[in-house]
């Protein structure tokens, strides 16, 4: 018999659905950790503040916690046990092991992108390697939908609903003043892949509607192109939507929030991260949208030959949180996602994150299976070649036709003219 | 039926008091109405119940989200 406890934690950014994910978790470890013949659950521990919170004795007993509310997490945004972004090193190990030993934890879940996933692997090798039996078991989680293995991840969907709603309703504002404004620029997060940047495809019903270029990282920025486009886009409608994702560079990797309004790269003092990333958008206090203001500002020209007027949307977190807009689907998904982890730790799994398979596409459906830690692990999914269309600064319809039913029915807006 | 004109109105609108504030009946009809000085908390960088109260039936009812601790 493996019995013991099972401890959950959130890592990361949130999205508006993890907690969805630590409901699954919750719920499936209470109605199905005594059932099993062979793996029994006993207690359940939420980590405050991921692993740090963990090896600083921070727990939570859900036993202590209100049914009511650990079905209310299904529809909180946030991280409601805490999230936090410590990097483990070498030297946590041995301080884990003996908080695993002392809270008698067999079960550990933890719900986060990659590099919560390269946690979940280290530390389940570790136990391995120093003889406790632990079953390691990750919850995928990222707005940026950049995880391998996995069709898409919980949480990329409603982000991706945020996008596409808020670049339709301001691209409908934008068209009707642009007798006023000539342009406007909407930033997604999105470091390495740009996910959310194409989301925004979703809100096009027509040519002239919203968005006209969108940049994504997987892309090489380039200055002439962009304006040249830009240019084209007005003399044709009157108007520019512009969409980019915060991590965009140039074909020397110079982050585009680093160039001035022709484009050349400023020097500027960077800032990096625990992990050791270059700090992007308003965590530098700098941002790629401010850039492209200041490009198109400068060079866009209406017919009369004056400069363009407009304005740019950093909306940062917020389609991390903007939980009146998550798709009902993702929060299943989620949840799914929690309760399938508890099942497979329960039938003897670990070392492996949860994944979805989309299995058919109208109607859409997906089937839950698994991969390997360390598959998921090393490093951010870029967006396939053929979701992209480098030559029009805009994604492709194979693109559209996957994002879709992530994102569902958008509203329908009337037009006068 | 004609339209009325600014300087109609004006006619038609006295000047009036809004707490140590006399605002003129010009500036009530060209220039945005502030938020008047009863429901701004300038001690504490907030603004007065009197405020929330006024913009609570305007905004009806906000999600309610579960916390842990």
């Amino acid at each position: 018999m493996f019995q013991g406890n099972a401890i959950v934690g959130q890592s990361g950014g949130p999205t508006s659905v993890i907690n969805s994910s630590l409901c699954g978790v919750v719920q499936g470890c209470f109605e199905l950790g005594q059932k099993s013949a062979d793996s029994k659950i006993d207690k359940v521990y939420g980590m405050q503040y991921g692993v740090e919170g963990f090896m600083q004795d921070k727990l939570i007993d859900f036993a202590t916690i209100d049914p009511a509310v650990v079905e209310g997490l299904k529809t909180t945004p946030g991280s409601a046990l805490g999230s936090c972004r410590h990097k483990v090193q070498e030297a946590d190990f041995p301080r884990i092991l003996e908080q695993l030993k002392k809270y008698n934890i067999r079960y550990y879940f933890l719900a986060g992108g990659n590099d919560t996933m390269d946690t979940i692997c280290r530390v389940e090798k570790y136990c391995r390697e120093q003889g406790y039996d632990l079953r390691g078991l990750g919850v995928p989680k990222t707005v940026d939908n950049d995880l391998f293995a996995t069709d898409h991840t919980p949480g990329f969907a409603s982000a991706a609903r945020y996008v596409a709603t808020s670049v339709k309703q301001a691209g409908v504002l934008a068209r009707d003043m642009k007798k006023v404004d000539q342009f406007v620029i909407f930033q997604t997060i999105g470091r390495d892949a740009g996910w959310l940047a194409a989301a925004a495809a979703c809100a096009k019903e027509d040519c002239e509607d919203a968005p006209h270029i969108i940049l994504v990282p997987e892309i090489a920025f380039n200055f002439d192109r962009f304006i040249a486009k830009a240019q084209e886009t007005l003399d044709k409608y009157g108007f520019v939507s512009v969409v980019c994702g915060e991590g965009i560079r140039d074909a020397n990797g110079v982050v585009v929030s680093s160039l001035d309004a022709d484009g050349k790269e400023v020097q500027t003092e960077k800032t990096v991260d625990k992990f050791g990333n270059q700090e992007l958008g308003a965590m530098a206090g700098t941002s790629v949208a401010i850039a492209l203001h200041k490009m198109l500002g400068k060079h866009l020209k209406r017919e009369n030959g004056l400069p363009c007027r407009g304005e740019f949307q950093i909306t940062e977190s917020l389609p991390m949180c903007g939980a009146d807009r998550a798709v009902a689907t993702d929060i299943q998904e989620a949840w799914n996602c929690g309760r399938r982890a508890v099942e497979l730790a329960l039938e003897g799994k670990s070392g492996v994150m949860v994944t979805m398979d989309r299995v058919s596409n109208d109607p859409y459906k997906v089937e839950y299976s698994t991969a390997p830690l360390d598959a998921v692990a090393v490093e951010a999914k870029p967006m396939p070649a053929e979701y992209v269309d480098a030559e029009n600064l805009y994604v492709t319809d194979a693109c559209i036709e996957y994002l879709r039913p992530l994102i569902g029915e958008l509203p329908k807006y009337v037009k006068l003219f | 039926m004609s339209l009325a004109t600014v300087d109609d109105c004006l006619t038609a609108i006295p000047a009036f008091e809004a707490g140590a504030f006399r605002v003129s009946a010009r500036r009530r009809v060209v220039e945005s109405q502030p938020t008047p000085p009863e429901y701004v908390d300038a001690e504490n960088l907030r603004v007065a119940d009197a405020c929330v109260e006024y913009l609570r039936p305007l905004i009806g009812e906000l999600p309610k989200y579960v916390k842990l601790f």
